[in-house]
């Protein structure tokens, strides 16, 4: 399932992905939340640190990891985790997409 | 999900009081589960080893199976000032000498044995007053019979049905409040019924009523049951889940929840239909049964694994499905 809001993102080889998310506790009464990032490979490459939500509270987690070295379309996943029940309450899918396009520019030009 | 450990079969739960029974024992066990941890708090003497205990929460029914297979009715009730139960049992014992398996719902305690090559099921009150006898000859299964009250939903003149196992095929008897043959519905093609629940829900969406059994294919092992959980009173329409899993499920009608097992011994939990919670920890025993109660706005779910005469049960507090929503993602 693909997340809601931005799914996708182009990045340099080796560049930093900064994730955020927004996590809502549809429950009554204060979960322990974090935000995690796996690989295509269920390979965990990023986590938030965890925070308590209260009961029907949002609250924004961010995570961060770095982009792979080569060129292509890779797939993550973004899962809500429940840390008090160790569950995976919610999870999407978003890509990133590697390309050097556009990784050269022209940094100033001398006329003689 | 973390859970409450306990020797022998769950019997009654008035959380936290828990009423346990350990097959051949001659005691109930009470235990207080008021901290993280369960401790045993009193007994209820029986006079004989028990083989096994079937009790109905809704009308407080109980019949009590002994060692030498007589069958005793009585009532157990709940005393919550208290926090005690009390056991109550007629003075003489329901005649049978080869009484196989037992079952409580709705008013009434069932049991069944074998006689001369015939099955035999037994309805009786908690009198221990016989008022209905079956006989079956030819049926090479089991047969589980139960008394479900459906009186107020569907169809309000038919007050008591009995679900057994008539000769090759399942069937459903309707029987009027003084137990006159009302009518007989065929069910399925399939075996036997291995367990059986029914519940009536008052909440839901739209739900009237509930069945939900295991059912037993005759040309597969006995650990491959499949349940069915009824929505409506069509009695033939599964509203919800169909399929086949080994064991058995268990139903909290209140908060509409279905926990079950999988085929990796793995306890699911479900409010609709998706699986939502899993507990991997569990081991590999030969036979559960699972059943429910409403706790507040969640479910104690009662998950008990006998392995020959050995019982362990386990009380999972569930209060859920999946808290956690991701509503919003940005990339930068």
């Amino acid at each position: 399932m693909s997340c809601p809001g931005t799914s996708s993102v182009t990045k340099l080889p080796g560049a930093t992905v900064n994730v955020s998310a927004d996590i809502s506790n549809t429950s009554s009464t204060a979960v322990t939340g974090q935000l995690k990032i796996v690989d295509a490979a269920n390979n965990p490459v990023a986590s938030s640190t965890s925070a308590s939500i209260g009961g029907g509270a949002t609250q924004t987690f961010t995570a961060s990891f770095t982009a792979p070295a080569s060129a292509g379309t890779y797939t993550y996943t973004a899962q809500a985790y429940n840390v008090d029940n160790a569950t995976v309450d919610d999870q999407c899918n978003f890509t990133v997409n590697v390309s050097t396009a556009g990784a050269l520019s022209i940094v100033s030009v001398t006329l003689a | 999900m973390s859970y409450y450990p306990f020797t022998g079969v769950v019997v009654d739960v008035r959380w936290p009081r828990v009423l346990t029974h350990q097959v051949g024992s001659s005691q109930l066990d009470v235990w207080d589960c008021g901290g993280a941890t369960c401790t045993t708090v009193g007994t209820i003497a029986l006079s004989q080893g028990t083989k096994e205990i079937a009790y109905s929460r809704s009308s407080n029914a109980v019949g009590v199976m002994f060692v030498d297979n007589t069958v005793w009715a009585g009532t157990l009730t709940y005393d919550n000032a208290a926090q005690t139960w009390n056991l109550t049992l007629n003075s003489t014992p329901v005649a049978s000498t080869s009484a196989t398996y037992m079952l409580a719902v709705g008013d009434y305690v069932t049991y069944w044995e074998q006689q001369a090559g015939q099955e035999v099921a037994y309805v009786i009150d908690v009198s221990g007053t016989v008022v209905k006898q079956f006989t079956y000859s030819g049926n090479p299964c089991v047969i589980i019979s139960t008394t479900y009250d459906y009186s107020g939903i569907g169809n309000p003149s038919i007050a008591r049905k009995l679900f057994h196992n008539n000769l090759t095929q399942p069937r459903v008897n309707h029987f009027d409040a003084a137990w006159n043959f009302v009518n007989l519905y065929n069910w399925h093609g399939w075996g036997c019924y291995r367990g059986f629940f029914s519940r009536t829900a008052t909440t839901g969406t739209g739900m009237e009523g509930f069945l939900a059994f295991n059912e037993r294919v005759a040309s597969l092992p006995m650990t491959t049951v499949r349940y069915e959980v009824h929505g409506d009173s069509s009695y033939s329409i599964p509203r919800w889940w169909s399929g086949y899993f080994p064991y058995t499920v268990g139903y909290d009608a209140t908060n509409n929840r279905v926990p079950l097992i999988n085929t990796s011994h793995q306890l699911l939990v479900d409010d609709n239909g998706s699986l939502v919670s899993v507990d991997p920890s569990l081991g590999t025993w030969e036979y559960y049964v699972t059943w429910a109660v409403p706790y507040g706005s969640a479910s104690l779910i009662v998950l008990t694994m006998v392995s020959g005469t050995t019982a362990q049960s386990r009380i999972y507090e569930y209060a859920g499905g999946p808290a956690l929503q991701i509503t919003s993602l940005s990339l930068a």
